[in-house]
């Protein structure tokens, strides 16, 4: 049974990339989902900080002794480590100066929330940022030159052989994303920090009755999805070619994905751009590559023609 | 303790609050009564700072209150239950009252002490410590909004409508425990209400609050032998 063989292996080999690039997604989609979730700010300016990520990495990389000192593929991580606090430091700066003034409590008493106001901030910013690019960094696709991105693992299955191949580059990434992710959900659930974070979202007035500093709060969530965005920006910098618009190939995912877990849910956010790795992956097996996104978008409508709070997002009875 | 002087607010060109001057004494209780839309709540988040005041002072322990950034006040030993309860429904009943205790930035030996206290006074809490604060009921979010700023061991308690949309007896339960941690504590409570029964019978002293002015104060004797306060508020 020749076919049935081909067939299992070709499902386990498109499942197990699907879910390596399914975690980069999540992580991500969990960048948006920050932001979204405690400033009720959508940051269309997301796929900008992910090219910029990507970009530091790029940098970092091969403009430094690192690659030298390291080789490319240890150098390519540390990059991506060094690209969190960099980029929550940035993204707290853009908050300080631009996302203030048309987010947090103050808008509240206003007749859109501030939301047209935050939608032209944030699209002008993801402009700005993708043309500044272009003339600092050149419209040539680049690339870090790691190591992994053309090295495999070769995994053998049980009984009569065949095997699948894991990229280790973006196993690698995968991994990485699960553990920022995990670390981050317990950082919400289990400090207090992240509780009061939790809790300005909730209810910012009544933070403030607590004594919560609502927009301090904010100005972190900004960082923390900046930063999260960024990293995962560096991880896909790995193994993907860079230049100055590959934000956009990514921000289409993240917006579905978040949709699809529910807007203000972290671990939600997370299994929606997991979902949306596998079945992009899944897809090439029964339809043409260029239908890839087709089958995500697929997914996505049914996801919120029947249940148009997400997947994992609560029926929100916000009084 | 608290002392307000000539304070106005205004609401989009209108005057919610106009010239008022309330004090609440340390260890007192202070009721102030009044009509929906009178400016009672509009009072209580001139204090807290989530609306701005068009003129007049308000001061805690002869600092100036509105110099003060609203999310700092409440570090400066305000509690503030507001109107309609608003706790965080998507957190647990223990991390709501974590939430309150947010000024002392609790150690584990403080924050042991905290939850006994607010237990012992709502034991439904401790038997819902786990449980979303959106799933629990009217009654029970009220006792968890004010659990929650009793966990900040505050010297002033500002008291919003708590018995708002409860049955008689609930009410009666958190007016008993209000009273409770105003005698053991010796907490200065403020207590804005509509049902002035329950407000004045357990105050020291009141204030009628009328389309945003005080048109009457003094002692709980003073309110209660009041004509106007007997026919209109209490319905005798």
């Amino acid at each position: 049974m020749p076919d049935l063989l081909f067939i299992v292996e070709s499902t386990l080999q498109a499942l197990t990339a699907g879910l390596a690039l399914g975690s980069i997604y999540g992580l991500m989609c969990v960048g948006l989902a920050v932001i979204f979730g405690i400033m009720r700010v959508i940051n269309f300016a997301q796929g900008e900080f992910l090219m910029l990520g990507m970009y530091f990495a790029l940098y970092a990389v091969v403009g430094t002794a690192l690659k030298d000192w390291a080789g490319s593929a240890l150098g390519s991580y540390i990059a991506v480590i060094g690209s969190a606090p960099l980029f929550y430091v940035v993204g707290t700066l853009i908050h300080r100066t631009l996302m203030s003034r048309v987010s947090g409590i103050k808008v509240l008493a206003t007749d859109d929330e501030g939301q047209s106001a935050q939608l032209i901030l944030t699209l002008g910013l993801s402009l700005v940022l993708q043309n500044g690019a272009l003339i600092v960094f050149g419209s040539a696709p680049r690339g870090l030159g790691s190591s992994l991105a053309s090295a495999a693992w070769e995994v053998g299955l049980p009984g009569d052989g065949g095997s699948i191949f894991i990229n280790q580059a973006r196993a690698v990434a995968g991994a990485l994303a699960v553990l920022i992710t995990v670390a981050l959900a317990i950082f919400m659930s289990r400090t207090r920090l992240g509780k009061g974070l939790r809790a300005a979202a909730d209810h910012p007035v009544a933070a403030t009755y607590m004594g919560i500093d609502v927009a301090r709060c904010h100005r972190i969530a900004f960082g923390l999805g900046t930063a999260l965005t960024a990293v995962a920006g560096a991880l896909v910098a790995t193994y993907y070619p860079l230049q100055p618009y590959v934000g956009l190939e990514f921000v289409v995912i993240m917006y579905a994905g978040v949709v699809l877990g529910g807007m203000d849910s972290i671990k939600g956010a997370f299994w929606g751009g997991l979902i949306i790795g596998v079945v992009q992956q899944m897809s090439a097996l029964i339809l043409p590559t260029q239908l890839q996104t087709t089958a995500i978008f697929v997914i996505f409508l049914l996801v919120v023609f029947f249940m148009p709070q997400g997947l994992f997002g609560r029926v929100s009875d916000r009084a | 303790m608290l002392k307000i002087d000539a304070l106005s607010v205004t609401y989009g060109g209108l005057l919610a609050l106009d010239q008022v001057s309330i004090r609440a004494d340390e260890g007192e209780f202070i009721a102030i009564v009044g009509p929906n839309g009178a400016g009672k709540s509009t009072l209580f988040k001139a204090i807290s700072g989530t609306v701005a005041a068009a003129s007049g002072t308000i001061s805690l322990d002869g600092t100036d209150l509105l110099a003060v950034a609203p999310p700092m006040r409440p570090h400066r030993g305000i509690a503030h239950v507001p109107e309609g309860r608003q706790v965080f429904k998507s957190l647990s009943v223990a991390d709501n009252i974590a939430m309150g205790a947010w000024p002392l930035a609790p150690r584990a030996a403080e924050w042991t002490q905290t939850l006994e206290r607010v237990h012992a006074l709502f034991p439904v809490l401790a038997e819902r410590r786990d449980q979303l604060a959106g799933t629990l009921s009217g009654g029970e979010q009220q006792m968890l909004a004010i659990a929650r700023a009793l966990a900040g061991k505050p010297r002033l308690l500002l008291l919003d409508e708590p018995s708002m949309g409860l049955s008689p007896r609930i009410a009666d339960l958190i007016f008993d425990c209000i009273q409770t941690v105003h005698k053991t504590e010796g907490m200065t409570v403020v207590l804005v209400e509509q049902r002035a029964v329950e407000a004045l019978s357990s105050c020291n002293r009141g204030y009628v609050l009328e389309s945003g002015r005080i048109v009457l104060q003094g002692s709980q004797a003073d309110l209660l032998g009041d004509d106007r306060v007997r026919k209109v508020y209490l319905g005798r």
